[in-house]
């Protein structure tokens, strides 16, 4: 054959690199990683890998957060199913953060970077792993497993879907027991959503450092979307420049990640003082405590969130929340007051609440039939949706002529009975 | 079965249908081969197996337990319903008695497959369990597929014994992510691939690449399974599983299940119009065939070729069969499962009375066994035509399958010829695992689920071949060569790219325009795109014609319209071929034959529109899109000029430049005057250059000139309508003739369809010095193995050709031979039988009533 592989699958319609753009034909000149940042390259018995350590002074502030050792973390614990965590403290956590070539995850996806930051006695030290070349995996892994082993359990951001299951991959790939099996993990990320969904509008680490950390990023970071080819660029030409904006990156993703625990644990412990009480942290700080059986708790915080005010959809889902509390403890008094107040807002779904309460637990139709009607005029003018009004109506309706005939039954009887 | 008795009895002397059965063989019915338990099975595995109602085992069930056990790979050749999966099922289940760790994993493939076997194994999983100690786990299998809830999929890892799955989805779901798959992985004893023969062409070369990243992954786990495999009845079993699994493969074909009597029908419709041999349809025959068997009261299943010719017959045949409206239903892809397995019940139970299915129905599903089976054509294969047929049968009584014929070539060949479909198969199922498209994605994939090794070898690739693909990756930026070894390195997940089921990894998308929605009704491959879906062409869908607005190549993207019309449209396509290379070449009776790699370049021209059933052509249009290229290996045989020149003596190579005669340059101007010097055809005027004037009916098939050039058969066109009209009239020469039978014939040999196979006839062909040249070629970029196979089988597949041709009832060329004859009637046949002769080394003198002067008075 005259001409070469590349030759053939060029004519075979084969692209070339992305998009068919062909890569520069003369790297730059090479830039040692040594050169720019500060680190060493440390040995170890499966090879050499770069490692580059931090230490933030006791007094550093990330952001408006200043890192306090004697943290409670009770109620984070709790939630993240690992109370025993609370007992031995911040000390024994392991805040962890990998940068990989992809974000799609499987085999093929590396972890150039991996971050594992903790807090001392004397701050917060962090270290950061970067594979020079993916030869050194086995070496990182190697640190890693030393590292982690002395610590009680790791803290991540969306780690049990991404970093860990990729580390895992890792591990097995490079033939090294894992050691995250068994690990006490804690994810912030579902947290996260839960208690931020709906006061702001995106809960990315990045974002929620700057809504509630306080903590600016400097001209030195890279977003996260354009560290994959950053890497490769660095593997295809050897200048290690742009890496220390990844370095950069990372570092910021750690500590914000290990404020933002601190933030979470001290929020959870005492939301009315930790910081400025907003509203919507507080119902959804409520609906957690709920969750986890301290309903007393729960009540006084959703007092306090409803008393503050918030958009109306949320204070009337949280008004039913609220009620729902108390109707399932039987108290059916303060259950009847909160629909009341509901029906105040307009809130139909409160008004067929209270038909059913008088229908089924006091058994007063015409009062039934009350709340009814009064339900079947709200729909027209405050429900949005023609599908949900009509679904709304029928039910509603079939109430209707259900307690039309309850009523006159009674009435029947009511007759009869002089006789 | 008396009732069927009785209707063979009323077939045989009802003349409107015994006279269309061209051949009815016999099986007698066959005792079943026994053989006992092996000493060796597990007592546990024995019992169970007596619970179910099994005894002892068939001939080659015991046969795949010895050779599985002695540690072979085996391929299971033997009929449908004989009890194949038993020859799987029984190793691994007495390996999971053995070592409740052990694994097999068991590919299908279609998902029905999968879940039809699941259940199977189930059945004997619970017989198991009562002869397994207590308070030990009984074989479990779990399906793990696209359909597998995410949320189950963690569980069905770890607590199957036994995964059924699909090619595509350890392609995509399971290859890219073994390290969750690693406990598997490890202990897995046996990989079982049923129904082999379905991975040939371009899904078989892609699975083949996909085993070759099994193997690879699991030499890192440590684990060296056993193969066992299933296939239809091919020529090749053994070949084609060595070259799937690229190991030694010992064939297992002693079929032990005992079956029934069993009639063999071939039906041929009649011909209605003997001059350009039209028949009778094959659906409608098949309507008229089932409409007795259901009167009868047998139970029978109706094969259509495709999902919308199933909803055609069923309506039909509840329109003839009214009483049984209700216990008739189709079965095709598109259906749930759930009414999938109602049907399928329905069957076994007896109260479904009739199914007409598509080759869904095919593979494997335990259905019982049907009185009756009506194939409405042939199936496409030999092995399918096998595996539909063999659905009728029972262990005892009875059973008939009856292949009625449709007009295509092979259809009629194969009414001629019914040895081939009786005896030995000559279909070869071919693959191409080192086609380099679908080796490149396949490495690149390899590559992803784990780094390549400075001189690690991808299956039987070597690892200097695989380092120049590595390299090649490593410059277009994919991999990173660390020097020792290749990393993947790229945002990128590769098996998400390429679909195992194609090459083209764009396809052009299919949308139509509602009000103010867009729904996307399917999607074509890129290289058919400028065919099918041309601006302006017609697309049939469903039952529904769209005509297309748009196309938009650059994002794959057409846009269509839903238009009710009385015509449909046929693309004008200019082909040329140029020869790379020549891999081999040889000296035949009267040509040369060779293959090698071939550039072909192909474009859409114009089309025409043509009336539904009168197929007159009401109009045409020019089209403006760029050529596509092709780059794949070919065969082609080109013609000698002692051949050329022996048969143009004996006036049988008509494609030289005619003489008019003298009356021609008046008749021509007078043919432009009456036509006003614009074209017929696009009514183009004439600019600066004469148009041409263009005989309706070909000059040489007058005898005299004077008759040729009467006004009433010239017609005036511009040069582009021209060349247009004339393409369709070179179909009719001899070469062309050659071509399109060869087109047609070699399926048969390559089991592949006639579409996967592009034909082109050259009258002046540049790479062979001008001589005329037939070739074809692969339509797979670098081609599966077509090319090359033809060139070994050439002498048969040209003494067939010729058979087929000969043997044909038509007089002037049919759709069943050399092609369809044009509106004109005359086609060439003489002309594709002497030259055939030629190829063949045969004399060949027309006959006496060759066609005469008498025709076109």
């Amino acid at each position: 054959m005259p001409d070469s592989l590349s030759d053939k699958l060029k004519a075979l319609g084969v692209q070339i690199g992305a998009r068919g753009i062909p890569r520069p034909q003369s790297p730059k000149r090479a830039t040692a990683i040594e050169s720019i940042i500060p680190g060493q390259v440390v040995a170890t018995p499966f090879g050499e890998t770069f490692v580059s350590e931090t230490w933030y002074e006791q007094s550093y502030a990330h952001g408006q957060v200043q890192f306090t050792p004697a943290l409670s973390m009770g109620i984070l614990t709790q939630w993240g199913r690992v109370p025993h965590i609370s007992d031995i403290g911040f000390h024994g956590l392991l805040f962890l953060d990998t940068e990989t070539t992809g974000l799609g995850g499987g085999t093929g996806t590396i972890p150039f970077l991996v971050g594992l930051g903790h807090l001392t006695e004397n701050g917060f030290h962090l270290v950061q792993l970067l594979m020079r070349t993916p030869q050194e995996e086995p070496a990182v892994l190697y640190l890693i497993n030393r590292y982690v082993s002395q610590f009680a359990g790791i803290v991540t951001y969306n780690g049990k879907s991404f970093d860990i299951p990729i580390l895992n991959t890792r591990h097995v790939l490079n033939g090294f027991t894992n050691p995250f099996e068994g690990m006490d993990h804690i994810d912030l990320l579902p947290l996260a959503r839960r208690l931020w969904r709906n006061r702001l509008p995106s809960r990315s680490l990045g974002n929620l450092e700057v809504a509630l950390l306080g903590v600016a990023r400097t001209q030195e970071e890279v977003p996260g979307f354009m560290i994959p080819q950053i890497y490769f660029d660095y593997l295809h030409d050897g200048d290690a420049t742009p890496l220390a904006g990844v370095m950069y990156h990372n570092a910021m993703d750690i500590l914000s990640l290990a404020a933002l625990f601190q933030y979470t644990a001290g929020l959870l412990e005492d939301p009315l003082n930790y910081t400025i009480p907003q509203s919507l942290d507080i119902v959804a700080i409520a609906r957690l405590y709920e969750e986890l059986g301290m309903l007393q708790p729960a009540i006084q915080l959703y007092e306090s969130g409803l008393s503050m005010g918030m958009p109306e959809p949320i204070f009337l889902e949280t008004l039913e929340r609220y009620a729902t509390l108390y109707r399932k403890r039987g108290e059916w008094e303060r259950t009847v007051e909160i629909w009341q107040k509901a029906v105040e807002h307009h809130h139909v779904a409160a008004c067929v609440e209270l038909a059913k309460y008088y229908e089924h637990q006091c058994r007063e139709c015409d009062q039934a039939m009350q709340w009814t009607e009064r339900a079947i005029g709200m729909v027209e003018q405050f429900v949005s949706g023609a599908w949900t009004r009509r679904e709304m109506l029928q039910e509603l309706e079939h109430r209707r002529e259900r307690l039309q005939r309850k009523l006159e039954n009674q009435a029947r009887r009511a007759g009869k009975a002089p006789d | 079965m008396q009732h069927l008795n009785h209707l063979l009895d009323i077939w045989r002397s009802e003349p409107t249908v015994a006279s269309n059965i061209v051949q009815w063989f016999v099986d007698d019915a066959r005792a079943p081969l026994i053989e006992p338990f092996p000493d060796d099975m597990h007592p546990s595995l024995r019992a169970a197996l007596e619970d179910t109602g099994i005894p002892s085992l068939y001939a080659h069930q015991a046969d795949a337990w010895q050779a599985v056990r002695a540690g072979e790979n085996i391929v299971v050749v033997t009929e449908t319903a004989s009890g194949k999966t038993l020859c799987y099922n029984l190793p691994v289940l007495q390996a999971v008695i053995q070592n409740p760790r052990a694994r097999a994993l068991y590919l299908f493939p279609t998902k029905a497959l999968t879940y039809d076997q699941q259940q199977v194994l189930d059945k004997y999983s619970a017989a198991l369990a009562a002869h397994l100690p207590s308070g030990s786990r009984r074989p479990a299998a779990g399906v793990y597929d696209g359909d597998t809830p995410v949320h189950r999929r963690s569980t069905v890892r770890a607590q199957s014994n036994v995964i059924l799955t699909n090619p595509d989805m350890l392609h995509t779901g399971i290859l890219p992510h073994h390290t969750n798959w690693a406990d598997f992985l490890r202990d897995l004893r046996y990989v079982v691939i049923d129904e082999i023969h379905t991975y040939r062409g371009v899904f078989g070369s892609h699975v083949a690449n996909v085993l070759r990243r099994l193997k690879r992954i699991l030499h890192f786990y440590g684990a060296d399974p056993i193969f066992i495999m299933t296939s239809a009845t091919i020529a090749n079993p053994g070949e084609h599983a060595g070259r799937l699994i690229e190991a030694p493969v010992t064939v297992i074909q002693r079929d032990g299940a005992p079956r029934g009597a069993r009639h063999f029908v071939l039906y041929n419709p009649p011909i209605t119009d003997e001059n350009i041999g039209i028949r009778r349809s094959a659906s409608q025959e098949s309507i008229r065939l089932a409409s007795d068997l259901l009167t009868c009261q047998v139970q029978t299943i109706v094969f259509g070729r495709a999902r919308r010719s199933v909803e055609l017959i069923l309506r039909n045949l509840k329109h003839e069969v009214n009483a049984q409206a209700e216990q008739m239903h189709a079965y095709r892809s598109g259906y749930l499962p759930a009414e999938r397995r109602a049907i399928e019940s329905g069957l076994r139970s007896g109260s479904v009375r009739a199914v007409v299915a598509t080759n869904a129905l095919e593979l494997g599903i335990d259905i019982g066994g049907m009185d009756a089976v009506l194939l409405v054509g042939y199936p496409g294969t030999i092995a399918a035509t096998r595996q539909q047929s063999g659905r009728a049968g029972r262990r005892q009584g009875d059973s008939l399958a009856v292949l009625v014929a449709s007009a295509s070539p092979l259809d009629q060949f194969l009414m001629k010829h019914p040895e081939y479909l009786r005896s030995r198969s000559p279909e070869q199922a071919l693959i191409n695992p080192d086609n380099p498209l679908i080796l490149l994605h396949h490495l690149r994939c390899a590559a992803f689920e784990m780094a390549f090794t400075r001189g690690e070898r991808f299956g039987s690739l070597d690892a200097q071949a695989v380092l120049e693909y590595l390299k090649f990756l490593a410059e277009s930026g994919e991999l990173h060569d660390g020097g020792e070894r290749f990393f993947w390195m790229a945002d990128a997940y590769p098996a998400a790219g390429i679909s195992l089921r194609s090459t083209s990894a764009m396809p052009v998308v299919l949308q139509v325009e509602d009000a103010e929605r867009l729904t996307t009704i399917g999607t074509v491959d890129l290289e058919s795109a400028y065919w099918l879906v041309h601006p302006q062409a017609i697309y049939l869908h469903e039952g529904q014609s769209f005509e297309v607005q748009s196309l938009d190549v650059e994002n794959s993207l057409a846009r269509l319209k839903p238009l009710e019309t009385d015509y449909y449209t046929e693309p004008q396509r200019e082909v040329t071929v140029d020869r790379i290379s020549t891999a081999e070449e040889a000296a035949v009776p009267g040509a040369k034959n060779a293959w090698g790699e071939l550039l072909v370049t192909t474009q859409t021209t114009g089309y025409r529109r043509i009336r539904w059933f009168t197929h007159e052509t009401l109009g045409a249009g020019t089209l403006d899109l760029p050529p596509t290229q092709l780059r794949t290996t070919g065969y082609w045989l080109s013609i000698s000029e002692e051949t050329v020149e022996k048969l143009r003596a004996d006036n049988a190579w008509n494609s030289d430049p005619n003489n008019y005669g003298p009356n021609w340059v008046v008749q021509r101007i007078r043919a432009r005057e009456r036509d006003n010097f614009t074209c017929q055809l696009c009514g183009a005027p004439e600019m600066g250059r004469s148009h041409h004037v263009h005989h309706k009916t070909p000059f040489r098939q007058f005898t005299s000139y004077l008759i040729a050039n009467q006004l009433d058969n010239l017609i005036t066109l511009c040069p582009t309508c021209h060349r247009r009209a004339e393409t369709a009239v070179r179909i009719r020469t001899g070469l062309s003739g050659l071509s399109y039978v060869l087109n047609h014939l070699a399926p048969l040999f390559l089991m592949c369809d006639s579409e996967d196979l592009g034909g082109h006839a050259d009258m002046e062909c540049a790479f062979e010095n001008g001589a005329p040249t037939v070739i074809l070629y692969d339509k797979v970029p670098a081609g599966i193995g077509l090319a090359e196979k033809l060139y070994r089988i050439q002498d048969e597949v040209l003494a067939r050709a010729f058979d087929l041709v000969s043997e044909c009832d038509c007089k002037e060329g049919c759709p069943s031979c050399i092609g369809p004859a044009g509106e004109n009637g005359y086609g060439g046949k003489e002309e594709t039988l002497a030259l055939l002769a030629a190829l063949n080394g045969r004399t060949y003198t027309r006959p006496e009533t060759a066609h005469g002067g008498s025709m076109h008075a």
